[in-house]
């Protein structure tokens, strides 16, 4: 089987190799790790941008890496019909490059956090979740200190598609249950062609049962499935 | 890492005068300064060395002892692990972000300059209460630094300790240590043994920032070195890019010696390196990549400028080297060569700068044996509480009981997949599949017990980290210790090291656990409010579990707390009870044994704070209270709660006749407490109850902030 996934690194990148290791974990295949430098359009069907600091998050979290030429490269890739998935910085890269909508201010409490959440599904269009359910609640960790994401709309009629949404473990999209303070309890967004997905928590830290719930892991095979289909 | 005011106090007197004997002519300017800088106490160890020599440092599993930039133990299927704990106390007092940030990069360039990989943080920190302004800032500060460089630099802060007391008012302390993974054939030795290789500076430029942290009263040294600051500044993005490109370095092979660069810069770093050879170097300065303009040989010498190694090259690979620098474009140059004649020579074009016999500068300076000047100090034990209620209050009003997850949780905890046993519950597990097996880690202080009873904190404290560990089901493979103290020329200072010292490493041999290594810091309060001693241990524990134990799952059922273990005080019930190591080890070997049962649900020590303070966090776990009793046999009920010490570790069981059954046949003593339900706590003994709480009064103790 052809190479289905690469995990592109920055300087500064520093969940590559977690990425990988569980997207490995998870499906069997392996996502190799590339550099920012090597990175082209059709070097596999799924590019992924992990989180961490790119470029020590200087400026804002994300805006050196996304006027980087891998994201012109990245911008090939996805007209060609290529998946992305930007995890925690990798999701703020692609708001920064405007691949998605939107931006990143501070979490509400001015501090990094790293917890576990939970978070409701709300569409499966999807291929990123074409194996959950509307609704459906799974946990991940968060990870950030740029996390609360904020756009003018965050309602589903005006062109935003969002994808998960901070949550109790019951699935009440409540204040209470938004650990950050993101506009609309929104963790994770798709593009409108549903082959962006950008998401603040990392389903690379609970890919593996030993972790907990594994539902990262089933992230990672639903992408992969997608792109299996496609290809 | 600065030590402000502290230097070679009596040295510097004579300095010059011993400097003209050694060299037969008069220093110059530089070597003044690196002479000055190296035989600091920071440097030198010289009130510290000779006291340490005690501690046990062998072992089967022990490839690197103290000495070198972090210790080494084996822990089998090739695999090594690498492990320090370094003080970072006056930077953090005077610039509490980056002197935390900087405490956390220079201790994982320690354990990265073994060959390793750093996969884990732990930090011991020491706050005065809040309610004053600068005590806040300082805490919250140091917790920020810790943070920002932890997060970013992406290895994980997987436990520690958060103290606070009035004693540490305005006088942080900072310990952290750090954890690196390598394959056997990736360590590395800190020695320059091979003349004609190529000394290589790789990382961050260099610049004037914490010259001569290490200590620069140099009133006699003809450099003006400026009023610039002695804090460094960390960049945990260049940080990161120093791991990689070392990591790549590493695995191609292409190092025969790498040292990191800390207190006292280029110079230390050289002159160790060289010294353990038995070779010297020749540098040349012009080729240090600087960051501003017109830098003295001294200020290029003694730059504590971040985030900087030293490599050793054969010359063939230089080119291959310099490229992996590029490639994660980091400054690098060689610098120089290693020489046969064990002299460090330093020139700036032409001309030499320094030419000093390595020897002198890395052995040269005086030391102590503190027993000159040891005198003990008044015992400050703490007298037996009036009651139990009285006690509990005090404890809830304090901090004992404030939820650390306000803390941890400003840390990246998970980064790099290993940890599999989150910070807040004692010691935290790091997996290492590559060996089959998972570390259980662990950083503990005694302070208060350490301020009345040296000789026998140090012992409780290094059987406290051994405890934590076994309490996860691991045996103790390595300790590292941190010694925080106030000026060692006083002499009950110098009475209470010697003795803490002298009790751990009493119990560290006993027990057969060796100390990998370690760091001293003397000179923390000031002269109105000596500093309280409060030594730092981090334990290294390993649990041959295949590196796939699952944390213990949550039971719903009804469940109970029982107290495994004795505790047999002679004399004086409030001293601590003289220890007795083989029933310790055979606990340890009891306890690992019982996490494999069924019944077993959970497992934590007794230790600050006796029985009562391991109940009560039990209980605010399972939020749930209860009665709870325990036997005659055990002292009076007062002495059963509070008193401190003994090998004794609370179990929380959902079967506890077969957990009774399972001890008498074991041999281990087991005292069934009672069972955890409802919503008040009542500690009783056989005579009835000696204290209760409403569980929302350890509620409300535990949302105490840490700041406002």
């Amino acid at each position: 089987m052809s190479r289905q996934a690469v995990v592109i690194v920055f300087p500064g990148s520093n969940c590559d190799r977690d990425v990988a290791d569980a997207f490995f974990v998870a499906t069997g295949e392996s996502a190799d790790l590339v550099w920012h430098t090597e990175f082209s359009a059709g070097l596999a069907p799924l590019a992924i941008l992990p989180g961490g600091f790119s470029y020590g998050d200087y400026l804002r979290a994300g805006a050196i890496a996304a006027r980087s030429p891998a994201i012109s490269a990245l911008r090939q890739h996805h007209r060609m019909g290529g998946m992305v998935l930007g995890i925690c910085n990798g999701f703020q890269i692609l708001t920064e490059a405007g691949l998605l909508p939107g931006a990143f201010s501070r979490n509400r409490c001015l501090h990094f956090l790293s917890q576990d959440v939970c978070l409701r599904v709300e569409e499966n269009d999807s291929p990123f979740l074409s194996d959950f359910q509307p609704g459906e609640v799974i946990d991940l960790p968060i990870a950030h200190a740029e996390g609360a994401y904020q756009a003018e709309s965050v309602g589903p009629d005006r062109g935003l598609r969002v994808a998960l949404r901070y949550s109790t473990k019951d699935g009440a999209v409540s204040p209470e249950a938004n650990p950050n303070g993101a506009s609309g309890n929104v963790a994770g967004l798709l593009d409108e062609t549903g082959r962006i997905f950008g998401l603040m928590p990392h389903p690379e830290r609970n890919a593996d049962p030993i972790f907990g719930s594994a539902h990262g892991g089933r992230l990672f095979r639903s992408a992969l499935s997608a792109v299996s289909r496609h290809g | 890492m600065a030590e402000p005011q502290v230097g070679a106090k009596r040295a510097e007197l004579d300095l010059s005068r011993r400097l003209e004997a050694a060299l037969g002519r008069a220093a110059a300017g530089t070597e003044a300064a690196m002479v000055s800088v190296m035989w600091s106490e920071h440097c030198s160890y010289g009130h510290s060395k000779l006291a340490l020599r005690q501690f046990p440092v062998k072992g089967p599993r022990v490839r690197v002892g103290p000495g070198e930039n972090a210790g080494v133990v084996d822990i089998g299927h090739g695999h090594l692990v690498a492990a320090k704990i370094e003080s970072h106390n006056h930077p953090s007092a005077v610039e509490p972000v980056e002197g935390a940030a900087t405490g956390l990069g220079g201790i994982m360039r320690d354990v990265l300059a073994t060959g390793a990989r750093p996969i884990a943080f732990l930090d011991a920190l020491f706050f005065g209460p809040p309610g004053a302004a600068a005590d806040e800032r300082l805490a919250q500060g140091v917790v920020e630094g810790v943070a920002r460089y932890g997060n970013a630099v992406g290895i994980p802060t997987v436990g520690g300790e958060v103290t606070v007391d009035p004693a540490y008012a305005r006088s942080p302390l900072v310990n952290a240590m750090c954890v690196g993974l390598l394959p056997e054939h990736h360590l590395l030795p800190s020695t320059a043994k091979t003349v004609g290789e190529l000394v290589v500076l790789l990382g961050a430029t260099t610049g004037r920032d914490g010259i001569a942290g290490a200590s620069f009263a140099s009133r006699d040294t003809s450099q003006d070195l400026g009023d610039r600051p002695q804090v460094q500044v960390g960049d945990p993005f260049r940080g990161k890019l120093v791991i990689e490109a070392v990591q790549v370095l590493v695995e191609r092979g292409l190092l025969t010696a790498l040292g990191d660069l800390g207190a006292a810069g280029i110079t230390s770093a050289a002159a160790e390196m060289a010294q353990r050879g038995q070779r010297g170097m020749r540098l040349d300065l012009g080729r240090v990549p600087l960051r501003e303009a017109a830098m003295t040989p001294a200020e290029i010498l003694l730059s504590e400028s971040q985030e900087r190694m030293l490599l050793v090259v054969r010359p063939k690979d230089l080119p291959e080297v310099l490229a992996v620098a590029q490639h994660f474009a980091l400054a690098a140059a060689p610098i120089g060569e290693v020489t046969a004649k064990a002299q460090l020579t330093a020139l700036l074009g032409s001309e030499v700068v320094a030419d000093l016999p390595v020897e002198l500068l890395t052995e040269g300076a005086e030391l102590f044996d503190l027993h000159d000047r040891a005198k003990p100090a008044d015992a400050r034990r703490e007298r037996r509480p009036a009651s139990l209620s009285a006690w509990a209050e005090r404890r809830l009003r304090g901090f004992s009981l404030a939820d650390r997850r306000q803390v941890f949780q400003r840390y990246d905890d998970r980064v790099g997949l290993r940890t599999t046993r989150l910070p807040g519950t004692g010691a935290a597990w790091v997996r290492i599949p590559e060996a089959s097996a998972t570390l259980a880690l662990t950083v503990d202080s005694r302070p208060f017990l350490t301020a009345g009873m040296p000789r026998q904190a140090g012992r409780e404290l290094v059987l406290e980290g051994i405890r934590n560990v076994a309490a996860t089901g691991a045996r103790p493979i390595a300790f590292t210790d941190c010694l925080n103290f106030g000026d060692p020329d006083q002499p009950e200072v110098a009475w209470s090291f010697l003795e803490t010292v002298g009790g751990m490493a009493e119990a560290a041999s006993a027990m057969g656990v060796p100390v990998i290594g370690g760091n001293v810091s003397f000179y923390n309060g000031d002269q109105a409010r000596p500093m309280l001693p409060t030594p730092v241990l981090g334990t290294v524990g390993l649990l041959a579990d295949g590196g796939r134990r699952p944390a213990p799952n949550r039971s719903l059922g009804p469940l109970w707390l029982a107290l495994l273990g004795e505790r047999t005080p002679l004399g004086d019930p409030w001293a601590l009870p003289c220890p007795d190591y083989a029933v310790e080890a055979d606990m340890v070997e009891a306890m690992i044994e019982l996490l494999d049962q069924p019944w077993s649900r959970a497992l934590d020590d007794v230790g600050d704070g006796g029985l009562w303070q391991a109940v009560m966090e039990q209980a605010l776990r399972l939020d749930a209270g209860g009665r709870f009793e325990t036997p005659d046999g055990h002292g009076d009920g007062l002495e059963a709660w509070c008193a401190e010490g003994g090998s004794r570790y609370l179990l929380t069981t959902d079967d506890p006749a077969a957990a009774s059954e399972w001890a008498a046949r074991r041999g281990v003593p087991c005292t069934l407490l009672g069972q955890a339900a409802g919503d008040e706590i009542t500690c009783a003994d056989r005579q009835g109850p000696l204290w209760r709480s409403p569980l929302s009064s350890l509620r409300d103790a535990a949302r105490q902030p840490f700041w406002r």
